[in-house]
């Protein structure tokens, strides 16, 4: 009896204290996307913005014309006051479980703040660390607001989707929270993050296919955004922009990288008034560092199979050889010019590196103390680089050569 | 021939028992503190702090061979007498049994960190020093048996959770490998290496394993495969995190198991870890519970413990609850009171103990 | 036969302590009971009369006829037969029935008439020869229907003792094969057949099986059904610690691994003890199909148990307390059917499981003829219906669909209550403490699993304790080589047979 008592009382105490943390899904704003932006009020605190989902816009046989996502914008001292914030108007309790992007504006990413502001954030349980961050020209309320996919219904869609497609095309740096934090504390180099817009300026006219910061692809027609090359930051805080074209040669210049699928375009050694096309994959990618010289001397060379897709020109690159290797020398040639171009000017501009070399410096080292008393931050810029390409043609396509024009026209 | 008193804890069980109340400390605060210690180096720590406890290790199995089947508390009263034998006794109670507070408050910590964060601790704690009661309650047999069906299911899941990020890590971040320098490794090596103290107090209930020979052989291979457990998680945790950024990581392992996937579909499964994680808690502090519950009986000696299982396990719960937060109960009572102080004294006893049987022997 | 021992008679009949067929007529108070069957016949041979006396329906009517009356109406002697000796004379010459008894005493009496028996009184003689001749009304040997396979035999056991113990002597031909009777209960006419090869069963065992019967204090127990919870370990517990099964091949494979069985009149089905998980897990398909497809059947139904055990609790803490875990796209769908769902999640589980059960045991108690109006009427009216009433939401129904269909794979009627049951323990504690409370509920069951024994013998044993035999638990490994008897019965002969070569130490 006193056994039954006592678990009776046990039980009803833990069935009295123990759902605390119960939430029912039907209650749950579930957050997609967060945007930060410089307050429009006042000078302290961030202008947030919630994509909240809203479930039932989607069913079939409900109210078809809610939106997918409901996007709430207001001015607080950090995104968790905010939730409760938002409670002044909307019934659902917010949390972040399932946000898979947050959208800064350029204006914050290059305030002194900025870096308190992400770092705080990691406090918070349900904010993940594989968060996609992205920098955005405009205010992030006015991206967010803007960035209708054209396919996908909803935001989480739309991030999930095209970080796939970014990983292979390395068009933008696919960095994640955890990275960016990671970079930024390990203080050795540059931090990438993915830059983007959803307002498009004047077109840049350029005959090459990447070399492009957003918003100046000429394009007509889905959506508006264009996600494209990335915002550098350097200790924290956002310092520059790199377009697609650098963003690529940096993914190669890293060792651990290799992008697998590079669509290129360049003028036809023979006749430059043609592009010839091809796909690129960065096999490999060796770096050595010496660090005993005074300054660091590094040795970088890359592997490339390339696959010929389009030769306009209709020249016969395939079965003359001696044409081959003079497309093959080309390559590695423009190759060469592209990294050196960045290498100078992350030496010169950013004077630190966003190709995570330190990885390779650091070995040299026995302890951390040393490491950090060569401070590979401060010497790079005065690093001399050495750099080899090494290109393999692989394949030319189903075609052979190409068949003259001229005896088409006959 | 069958006869239920005949049941004794066997040399797998045992190996499981050690897997899982040792192989679990790389998922608290343990590595934060030591990579916050010696930086990169961290995962050289349990490597060096093993070793070092082998050597007691040594010891006490001798002693355990000689005194066929006494357990460690009757041999600490034969060789040291009645009063110098109950104060040793209590000082072993004490050192295990704050470390079993101390460290089931810091295991109740994560999961109100990383998963309730509302519920009151209380209730987290009831739960968990509840069941593990529930296993202790049942017995040496039961908790070991337990551990062995468990430890498959466990240790396959970890070894996913790690295959699962080995896409995401670097192994460059383990250099500059000597992190701050041979000599702060070597000093941490030897106040952290309490972290394999665990292993001697097993030999307090000696009696209920199968004999010496399955004893020896499971504590060698346990302690072998714990040090090789710590060790990788210590260099995958380095190897995710880098060093700066480790330092601030609360609970390195829960921070992992959320980058943690299954491709494209299954992602964001760290409260399956949660299930498993707490599954091998349970189990070590209900040996936890146990034997320091023994150590304390065997020292007044009281023929039956089982009853004080209870009360100890309530005791558990209300001191645990004394820390304000993690940090005071991490940092400062866990960290340099109960870790070093122990260090010290589970790697003399055995070698004291052991020169007073020699030197009674030769005389 | 017995043999009358000349010492007795001179002390019954000086006693003059006769049992006549007036006392049996009087017991069975035949002038209103007209089951008893009192005949009057001219033993030609002893030129004497004499009755016979047998209930009706517990007999052969025409072994009585061909074996009884005929020769007794019909032989004659040869010889004058003495006085003590005509019913030896009888039983030895004249009736050609081969179990023959010689008695005197009225219990006796009344205890073989009950149980087929026809007495045979001789005038003026104290004894009465008590000749076995039932025919009890019995099934034939039937097809098992609990326990189906697809392959191997489909024999099963029959409400009769004698039935029984032919189908396991067919299967087992050896003279190791021991069938001891002992009655059970008080006023027990009821024998319950313990079953055993000596060479095998552990005498331990063994004398805790005969005590625990022995010690059984009823007025009577009436088939194994009864039995099995006179005898098992813990009657409160959710765990069975005796095996029912109908499968006469599966007794016989218990018997050679050191198991003892009982059976007993009226029961289409033997219990075996001791039993472990393994026992309960196990069907004798896995045994008999080919090494990959049995082991294929087994993980399945592993895989079975578990998603009866786990799925409503795994949708309950995720959901309520991990909705991280489930893929954006499912919580906004859930979330969405949810929407206008009046209750708890905990409450539509709960709600649409109870349903289902009743489903399920109204689907055992309905007249067969109207069974299939159930399933039509569970399926629709409760699938569809509820979730358009919104009282419920269409993914709960799949996940109760789920746990019900993995329920019906697990082989056991006592494996399979339990199962179900510990659904709701495990819903409970999903309930308030999500994957944590999952997990410490996992850790007690497991706990409390290998502290329950079954006559001595660990209940997830030989798993854990170890103990060596033949790895047959989850998987199997292939026939030849399981040479070893499991050690957790603690077998006397521990091999099967010598150790195929090619084997590693088990």
């Amino acid at each position: 009896m006193k056994k039954t008592l006592l678990f009776f009382l046990l039980f009803s105490f833990v069935i009295l204290s123990g759902c605390s943390d119960k939430i029912e899904i039907e209650e749950e704003g579930f957050v997609l996307v967060i945007g930060l932006d410089k307050p429009s009020v006042g000078e302290k605190g961030i202008d947030i913005t919630f994509q909240i989902a809203n479930p039932s816009a989607g069913r079939a046989g409900e109210d078809n014309n809610a939106n997918e996502v409901e996007t709430i914008t207001l001015t607080a001292p950090d995104p968790f006051s905010a939730r409760d914030m938002t409670n002044s108007s909307e019934t659902r309790n917010i949390n972040f479980y399932h946000t898979k992007a947050i959208v800064i504006s350029e204006e914050l990413a290059k305030s002194n703040d900025f870096f308190h502001i992400m770092s705080s954030m990691m406090r918070e349980r349900q904010i993940r660390r594989d968060m996609h961050v992205l920098i955005s020209k405009e205010k992030a309320s006015e991206y967010l607001r803007n960035n209708k996919p054209s396919f996908e219904a909803s935001p989480h869609k739309f991030y999930d989707f095209m970080s796939r497609r970014w990983k292979r095309n390395a068009l933008v740096p696919n960095s994640t929270m955890h990275d960016f934090l990671r970079a930024t504390s390990a203080d050795a180099g540059l931090a990438l993050a993915i830059y983007t817009t959803a307002t498009s300026e004047e077109p840049k006219d350029t005959e090459d296919e990447d070399n492009f910061l957003p918003g100046e692809i000429n394009k007509r027609g889905g959506s508006d955004i264009q996600i494209i090359g990335a915002a550098v930051f350097k200790e924290g805080k956002m310092i520059g922009t790199m377009t697609g074209e650098e963003v690529r040669v940096a993914l190669i210049l890293q060792k651990e990288m290799r992008p697998e699928r590079l669509i290129f375009t360049y003028d036809d050694p023979i006749n430059p008034d043609f592009r010839i096309t091809g796909k690129a994959t960065n096999v490999r990618t060796d770096v050595s560092i010496d660090v005993h010289q005074e300054y660091p001397v590094i040795k970088v060379k890359q592997w490339f199979d390339i696959k010929v897709l389009a030769i306009p020109s209709l020249i016969d690159y395939v079965e003359n050889l001696s044409n081959q290797s003079k497309l093959k020398d080309y390559f590695e040639r423009k190759y060469y010019e592209h990294a050196s171009k960045l290498i100078e000017r992350t030496q010169k501009e950013f004077k630190a590196e966003p190709f995570n070399w330190s990885n390779q410096a650091r070995k040299k080292f026995w302890t951390l103390t040393e490491y950090e008393d060569y401070d590979w931050m401060k010497s790079y810029p005065n690093a001399e680089i050495k750099i080899e390409v090494d290109v393999t043609l692989t394949e030319f396509g189903k075609k052979l050569s190409p068949r003259d024009i001229s005896e088409i026209k006959d | 021939m069958i006869k239920p008193t005949d049941r004794k804890v066997g040399t797998r069980e045992f190996v499981a028992i050690i897997l899982l109340s040792m192989g679990i400390k790389f998922t608290d605060m343990t590595p934060t503190l030591l990579y916050k210690e010696t930086a990169n180096a961290a995962w050289m720590v349990p490597i060096l702090s093993g070793l070092i406890m082998f050597v007691p290790l040594l010891f006490l199995l001798k002693l355990l061979k000689f005194y066929k089947d006494k357990n460690l508390i009757e041999i600490i009263f034969s060789l040291t007498g009645k009063y110098v034998g109950f104060l040793l006794g209590m000082c072993l109670f004490l050192s295990s049994y704050s470390s079993t507070v101390t460290n089931s408050r810091s295991y109740v910590d994560i999961i109100s960190t990383m998963f309730f964060p509302n519920t009151n601790i209380i209730v987290l704690f009831l739960l968990l020093i509840g069941s593990s009661y529930y296993l202790a309650n049942r017995g040496l047999n039961t908790i070991a048996n337990t551990a062995w069906i468990s430890l498959p299911y466990i240790k396959a899941f970890m070894v996913i959770g790690i295959l699962m990020v080995t896409n995401q890590v670097n192994f460059n971040y383990i250099f500059p490998i000597g992190g701050y320098g041979a000599l702060t490794i070597i000093k941490n090596s030897i106040s952290y290496s309490s972290i394999f103290a665990d292993i001697m107090f097993f030999s307090v209930v000696f009696p209920f394993f199968k004999n010496y020979e399955s004893f020896r052989k499971a504590s060698l291979i346990g302690y072998a495969l714990v040090i090789f457990e710590l060790v990788m998680f210590l260099t995958i945790y380095i190897m995710y995190f880098d060093f700066p950024g480790i330092e601030n990581i609360t609970y390195p392992f829960q921070e992992i198991t959320r980058a943690v996937r299954l491709g494209r579909f299954i992602t964001n499964i760290e409260a399956v870890f949660l299930g498993f994680w707490s599954v091998a808690s349970i189990i070590r502090f209900s040996i936890y519970l146990y034997i320091s519950t023994a150590i304390f009986a065997y020292s007044l000696k009281l023929k039956e413990f089982e009853p004080l299982l209870l009360p100890f396990g309530l005791l558990v719960i209300l001191l645990g609850y004394l820390p304000e937060n993690f940090i005071i109960n991490s940092f400062q009572i866990r960290g340099p009171f109960v870790l070093n102080m122990t260090s010290g004294f589970i790697f003399s006893l055995p070698i004291l103990l052991w020169s007073i049987h020699k030197i009674r022997g030769e005389r | 036969m017995n043999k009358i021992n000349s010492e007795e008679t001179n002390q019954y009949r000086t006693t003059n302590n006769w049992v006549s067929i007036q006392d049996i007529q009087e017991h069975f108070q035949s002038h209103n009971n007209y089951d008893l069957l009192v005949r009057k016949v001219y033993i030609k041979s002893l030129k004497a009369d004499g009755y016979i006396a047998y209930l009706n329906g517990t007999v052969d009517v025409k072994v009585v006829d061909e074996s009884i009356v005929r020769p007794l109406q019909q032989e004659n002697s040869l010889e004058n037969v003495d006085d003590s000796d005509q019913l030896d004379f009888l039983a030895k010459r004249i009736i050609p029935v081969s179990n023959v008894g010689i008695n005197s005493r009225l219990e006796n009496a009344l205890e073989k008439i009950v149980s087929g028996y026809t007495l045979l009184f001789v005038e003026d003689t104290p004894f009465y020869l008590e000749i076995s001749t039932p025919g009890f009304e019995s099934r034939g040997v039937e097809k098992s229907e609990d326990e189906a396979v697809l392959k191997g035999p489909k024999e099963a056991f029959s409400e009769s003792m004698d039935i029984n113990l032919s189908l396991v002597r067919k299967l087992i031909k050896s003279s190791e094969l021991i069938a001891e009777y002992s009655k059970v209960g008080e006023m027990a006419v009821n024998e319950v057949g313990i079953l055993y090869m000596t060479n095998i069963v552990n005498p331990d065992l063994l004398d805790k099986v005969r005590n625990r019967i022995n010690e059984i204090d009823t007025d009577e127990v009436l088939n194994l059904a009864l039995l099995e919870q006179h005898i098992e370990e813990r009657p409160y517990s959710l765990i069975p610690t005796v095996l029912y099964t109908e499968r006469p091949d599966r007794a016989a494979a218990f018997l050679k691994e050191g198991h003892v069985i009982l059976i007993m009149n009226n029961s289409p089905s033997c219990l075996i003890v001791p039993v472990t998980f393994w026992g309960l897990f196990h069907t004798p398909e896995d045994a008999y199909s080919r090494w990959f497809y049995g082991n294929f059947i087994r993980i399945i139904r592993l895989i079975a148990i578990f998603v009866t055990i786990l799925t409503p609790s795994l949708y309950i803490a995720t959901t309520n307390y991990h909705i991280e875990m489930l893929p954006t796209d499912l919580v906004l769908a859930i979330s969405a059917t949810r929407e206008r769902v009046p209750f708890p999640a905990i409450f539509e589980v709960v709600m649409l499981l109870g349903a289902f059960e009743l489903i399920r045991e109204s689907g055992v108690r309905v007249p067969s003829p109207i069974g299939p109006t159930i399933g039509i009427v569970g399926a629709l009216i409760l699938g569809q219906a509820a979730v358009e009433a919104n009282l419920i939401s269409p993914i709960l129904v799949i996940v109760v669909a789920v746990t019900g269909l993995a329920s019906f794979a697990i082989p056991n009627l006592s494996f399979s209550y339990m199962i179900r049951l510990s659904t709701y323990l495990f819903l409970i504690f999903a309930s308030f403490w999500g994957f944590y409370g999952i997990a410490a509920c996992i850790v007690m069951s497991i706990g409390y699993l290998t502290s329950v024994t079954s006559y001595d013998v660990p209940f997830l044993s030989p798993l854990a304790p170890f103990y060596p035999s033949s790895k047959d638990l989850i998987v199997r490994p292939p026939i030849w080589k399981q040479w070893l008897r499991p050690f957790n019965v603690h077998p006397q002969n521990k091999q099967r047979k010598k150790k195929p070569e090619g084997v590693q130490n088990q």
